[in-house]
């Protein structure tokens, strides 16, 4: 029984890694931690599977479990000076590996940077949204909000990062 | 920047993606975390915990004769001997205690239950082992410390412990003293100030004539090793007692900011000061720091200028 359960996490991984990879990187900005939360993902997913009742799809699921990982972590980092501690471009630089990317890799770790300044709410609304293109009603499932408080956040967030960029205005 | 550029940027940051090699090594790291998670149903499990219990017995006998044989061994060549006790090692870090447990000794802080570290003899072999074993994110020798030094820094993910430092000294040719300090059990300052201060029986400590510095293990501003902790907070606010305290002693400190630990000049830039507060800022304008010395307090205070939060 704990086979099937395994291979069944194991062909989610298969499907699913790239986005949940992905979302976490976005949110820690620390490729080491990444790949630690991404395994965390997957365990947790494997021993909460009988409470998995197939209302979500496995894909938002899976990243309901990633946001309470990450948001766990970030809440350790405000412990002081560690948003300071981690190297964050050298850590991204080697998550590149497509050749488009990397001709673009200095507006990428830019826009990345700026993304990493955000408020965690802002991160975790935008990576789902314009990263991952969740639909307004996942993000609002994953995140356990309403779908007026996941636009509204969407739209500041959107804001924050066009005054980072110096720029006026891009409509969510 | 238009709406299409914004949108061709979210297209390129939607590519980004982990490589094959990576992907493999976690989900390497998954099966073998699954497959050793307790099953829930156990048909032979009986028989499984009888064939434990009835290994144990022949390890413990064997065990016994092997303690008897080699307790009748002369002991070793006592200058290249060294007992782990309490009284083995000590440092300049008040109020700290240590109990036995199995091989190693547990460090606490007086009248805390919960130990904030560890001390143990290792082989290579075995120093080598933790350091591969573990998600090492620093690896760094410390330069001027009173014994050849290497520290690791491990992240932790735990509810109480974010970083385990791990410092290794040699003792032998083949053995090694490991010192262990979680933090936020222990403060960096603390962590520092211990190892600073290290004292081994049997073992001269090398003593610099040179005011010493650290960036305790991240980060690029450096510290005095010798600070204490008065006043530590998350509001990025923090106060120190500095033993080495002196308007001299704190000239040396401002003029050594900039050039950093590593003497690369790329670090710091100093922004404001003159006499007792002084601001600098990070060579990319993140971070800025102001540093007030009042008496023997020395403050730090944080602040982070682009971050939006």
């Amino acid at each position: 029984m704990n086979k099937d359960r395994e291979e069944l996490v194991m062909d989610w991984y298969e499907l699913h890694y790239d986005d949940i990879y992905r979302f976490i990187l976005f949110m820690l900005g620390d490729k080491q931690y990444c790949e630690d939360l991404v395994h965390d993902t997957f365990v947790r997913a494997f021993t909460a599977i009988d409470g998995f009742e197939n209302r979500s799809t496995v894909r938002t699921w899976l990243f309901s479990i990633a946001k309470y990982l990450v948001i766990d972590e970030i809440r350790k980092r405000k412990r002081k000076r560690f948003f300071s501690a981690v190297g964050f471009s050298e850590e991204i630089a080697s998550s590149f590996d497509v050749e488009q990317i990397i001709e673009n890799k200095e507006m990428i770790l830019l826009q990345m940077q700026n993304i990493q300044k955000l408020k965690p709410n802002y991160r975790l609304v935008l990576t789902l949204k314009k990263i991952e293109e969740c639909t307004t009603k996942e993000v609002a499932e994953i995140l356990d909000w309403s779908e007026v408080k996941v636009r509204k956040t969407l739209s500041r967030a959107l804001h924050s990062l066009r005054k980072m960029n110096g720029i006026g205005g891009e409509q969510s | 920047m238009t709406n299409k550029h914004f949108d061709d940027q979210w297209k390129l940051l939607q590519q980004i993606r982990s490589t094959d090699t990576q992907k493999e090594a976690v989900r390497k790291r998954i099966r073998e975390s699954i497959e050793g998670q307790p099953s829930k149903t156990h048909p032979y499990k009986l028989l499984q915990w009888k064939s434990i219990i009835a290994a144990s017995l022949l390890v413990v006998i064997f065990g016994g004769f092997l303690f008897m044989l080699m307790e009748e061994k002369p002991k070793q060549n006592s200058s290249e001997y060294f007992v782990i006790n309490h009284e083995f090692f000590s440092w300049k870090l008040e109020d700290v205690t240590s109990k036995k447990a199995g091989e190693k000794l547990e460090l606490y802080n007086k009248n805390n239950p919960i130990p904030f570290g560890t001390v143990n003899e290792v082989t290579e072999a075995e120093m080598n082992s933790i350091i591969h074993s573990k998600p090492m994110h620093v690896n760094q020798e410390l330069e001027h410390f009173p014994y050849k030094t290497f520290m690791y820094i491990e992240h932790v993910k735990m509810q109480d412990v974010a970083f385990r430092y791990y410092f290794f000294i040699p003792l032998t040719k083949e053995k090694w003293i490991q010192f262990t300090f979680d933090y936020p059990k222990i403060e960096y300052a603390d962590i520092f100030q211990a190892i600073s201060t290290l004292e081994l029986k049997g073992k001269k400590p090398y003593h610099h004539n040179e005011p010493l510095y650290v960036t305790h293990g991240y980060g690029k501003m450096i510290y005095p090793v010798d600070l204490e902790p008065i006043s530590v907070t998350s509001n990025n606010y923090e106060v120190y007692r500095w033993e080495g305290a002196s308007t001299e002693a704190f000239n040396h400190y401002l003029e050594k900011i900039p050039r950093g630990y590593d003497n690369r000049f790329d670090n710091w830039k100093k922004e404001s000061g003159k006499g007792s507060v002084n601001t600098f800022v990070s060579v990319d304008g993140n971070e800025v720091i102001t540093i007030t010395l009042n008496g023997n307090k020395l403050t730090y205070e944080y602040f982070y200028p682009n971050r939006d939060e």
